[in-house]
Parts: structure tokens; C-alpha cells; sequence
């Protein structure tokens, strides 16, 4: 997961240079706390003023890996399967997907046999066709020799 | 596992391919249900009726998503009606937003709750603090950290806005940090020598 782009250039760890007063940094904490949990993976990107504030409050930076480490034991949970295998799907619900299934099966069939006796009819048809173009030609042929 | 050649043959009506496909994807496709619906028997019926509607709209998929997202899809939309159908339905008191943990110790017989306030597995910690969140909280928080949906499409399978789901994420994240970091701190003292960068981090 990569860490938000406005928050590239971090200061180390205890060298954090102090930007505003004890206050003012206090009330933008309030203020931006409250979206780091969006910002943390980019689902919003912090705002300017969020961004200058997050580069130099060690708090805020502290939430926001905090964050960072629930988003990724979350993802974590992926193959984390609960009830080991569990029970698999009772014959009631096999039996219908059965039945749709064999339905499908047959369609499939159904469309197999037409999309087949459908090329026959083209082939046999364009055979046809050229023949007869073939006779047409030789007809106008004789007629022209004539 | 490579699931498209079982994808194609089950398209096409084949039932041992479709045997093989439930039985390739069932834990996960269970594991969501349970995580949506916080209850075995619900998740259970919900899994089921998730297989149903994926075989039924298998011709609808056309493989631009992996089989698996396009699974996960079709399970939380069945899991969002199955909740909302129960919700109409019971008129007991009981709080499906709140399933307890009892329940969840009762069916996994591995947990044991005495041992949960000194279980040093954060994932364990996570799983509980997760079945705490309310039920809308905890729907969007499993699809989109857990299983990767787009914001869209939890969105679009929960029937609310895509802001919508995306402030209920926010909450749900605050909560759940709120949450592992109380029951960190509370768990300290049995702890000693054991935290690592990983719970500190969480618990800052």
C-alpha cells in the first residue's frame, strides 16, 4: 500500500520542525484527524494545508501509521478462513443449480445442432448461388457469341 | 487454483466443473458471508443462495473481473437482501448489528474466550473487534479492506452512494482502530516482553 504522495518527503523521526504554535497545531489536529482514516490508502487526498500539517505533527503522523497497520492486518484477513471448509452446499441448492445446469447443457446442445444445420444451409446455399451465377454467365456468354 | 477452464466448462452446463468450482472458492465465499452476516446459519443461507444466482448469471460473465470479485459481488449483494429480508421478517429483539461474541465462540471451537484478553494474535483481536462493528459499518470495512472491492461497486451491491460508503468506511476504520487500541492497552499487562512495532503502531 503505498504511502500517501503528498507525504513523500517526511522529516525523520526527531527532526520534526516545529511549523505552528502548540495551539494552532492542537485545532489542526482536531480538524484533520478526522479524515485520516480515508487518506491513509488514497480513497480522498489530503488537502494542502492537511498535508503541511501531517509533514510536521508527530501525533498526527503517529495516527496515520496507525491507520496504515489496521488497513494492512485488514487486508491480511484475506485467507483467513473461517469454519475451516464448511459445510459445502446442501442437495437442495446442488439440485437446482443441477437442473439449471442440465437445462443449459441441453440449450447448449440445441444450439449446437442449429448453429450446424445453419452452416449446411450456407454452405449448400452459396453452393447454389455460385452455380447459378456461374449458369448466368455462361447464358450471357452464349447470348453475346450469338 | 486456475479457475477459468472450470469457469468455461460450467458455462457451458457442465456439473463436475461446477462441483469443482464451489469447492475451490467455498471457503472464501463462506468466510464473506460470515463476515457480512456475523452468523453461521445466516452465512450458510446466503453462501447457498450466492452459488444459485452466480450459476444462474454465469452467462452474463464475461470475464473482464476475476470469477472470484465477480463472486464476492454477487454474495454481498445476496448477503445485503438476505439481512434486509430478516430485518423485515424477525420481530424479536434481536440486534443483528450486535451478534455477540458468544455466538462466534460457540461455532469456532479453536476460540476459547478466557484466553481472549491475553491472545497475542492481532488478527484474532481484529476478527472480534470486526464482528463488534455495526452490521453497515462492517459490510463496507470486509468488502473493500479485506476483499479489495472498488468503492463503485460496494457502493452499487450495499444500494447506497459511493460517498455514502465511503464515509461509512471512515467510521468504520476509526472504530475499529478505537477498539484494537482499547483492547491493546487493556491487554498490556499480560503482554509484557510480547508487543511488537506492528501492535504499537495500531495501538498509537
Amino acid at each position: 500500500m503505498p504511502w500517501p504522495a503528498e507525504l513523500r518527503r517526511l522529516p525523520r523521526p526527531g527532526s520534526l520542525v516545529a511549523t505552528a504554535t502548540d495551539g494552532a497545531r492542537q485545532s489542526a489536529c482536531y480538524e484533520f484527524s478526522g479524515r485520516l482514516p480515508l487518506v491513509v490508502d488514497g480513497t480522498e487526498r489530503p488537502s494542502r494545508p492537511m498535508a503541511d500539517h501531517l509533514r510536521s505533527c508527530a501525533a498526527c503522523q503517529s495516527e496515520l501509521a496507525g491507520y496504515r497497520e489496521l488497513v494492512l492486518l485488514l487486508r491480511s484477513l484475506r485467507h483467513d478462513y473461517v469454519g475451516g471448509k464448511g459445510p459445502l452446499l446442501g442437495e437442495q441448492a446442488w439440485a437446482a443449480i443441477a437442473e439449471h445446469l442440465a437445462a443449459r447443457s441441453r440449450a447448449g446442445e440445441h444450439w449446437r445442432v442449429a448453429g450446424a444445420a445453419a452452416l449446411a444451409l450456407a454452405v449448400l446455399g452459396g453452393a447454389a448461388l455460385a452455380k447459378a451465377t456461374r449458369q448466368a454467365r455462361a447464358l450471357t456468354g452464349a447470348t453475346a457469341v450469338a | 487454483m486456475r479457475l477459468g477452464p472450470l469457469v468455461d466448462a460450467a458455462r457451458r452446463g457442465d456439473q463436475d466443473a461446477a462441483r469443482a468450482l464451489v469447492e475451490a472458492t467455498w471457503p472464501d465465499t463462506f468466510t464473506l458471508a460470515y463476515r457480512l452476516t456475523g452468523n453461521p446459519d445466516d452465512a450458510l443461507d446466503v453462501t447457498q443462495e450466492a452459488y444459485l444466482r452466480a450459476f444462474r448469471g454465469l452467462p452474463r460473465f464475461r470475464g473482464e473481473a476475476r470469477f472470484t470479485t465477480w463472486l464476492y459481488r454477487v454474495t454481498a449483494n445476496c448477503a445485503s437482501n438476505h439481512m434486509a429480508r430478516l430485518r423485515r421478517s424477525r420481530h424479536d429483539e434481536l440486534d443483528f448489528d450486535r451478534v455477540g461474541l458468544s455466538e462466534l465462540a460457540d461455532w469456532r471451537p479453536e476460540h476459547d474466550p478466557e484466553a481472549s484478553a491475553s491472545a497475542s494474535d492481532e488478527r484474532a483481536l481484529l476478527t472480534d473487534a470486526l464482528m463488534r462493528l455495526p452490521r453497515r459499518l462492517r459490510v463496507v470495512v470486509v468488502l473493500r479492506d479485506v476483499y479489495d472491492l472498488p468503492h463503485r461497486s460496494i457502493a452499487a451491491e450495499v444500494g447506497i452512494s459511493e460517498a455514502a460508503a465511503k464515509v461509512r468506511l471512515q467510521r468504520a476504520r476509526k472504530r475499529l482502530r478505537e477498539d484494537l487500541s482499547h483492547r491493546l492497552r487493556r491487554a498490556e499487562p499480560f503482554e509484557t516482553g510480547q508487543r511488537g512495532g506492528r501492535r504499537d503502531a495500531v495501538a498509537s
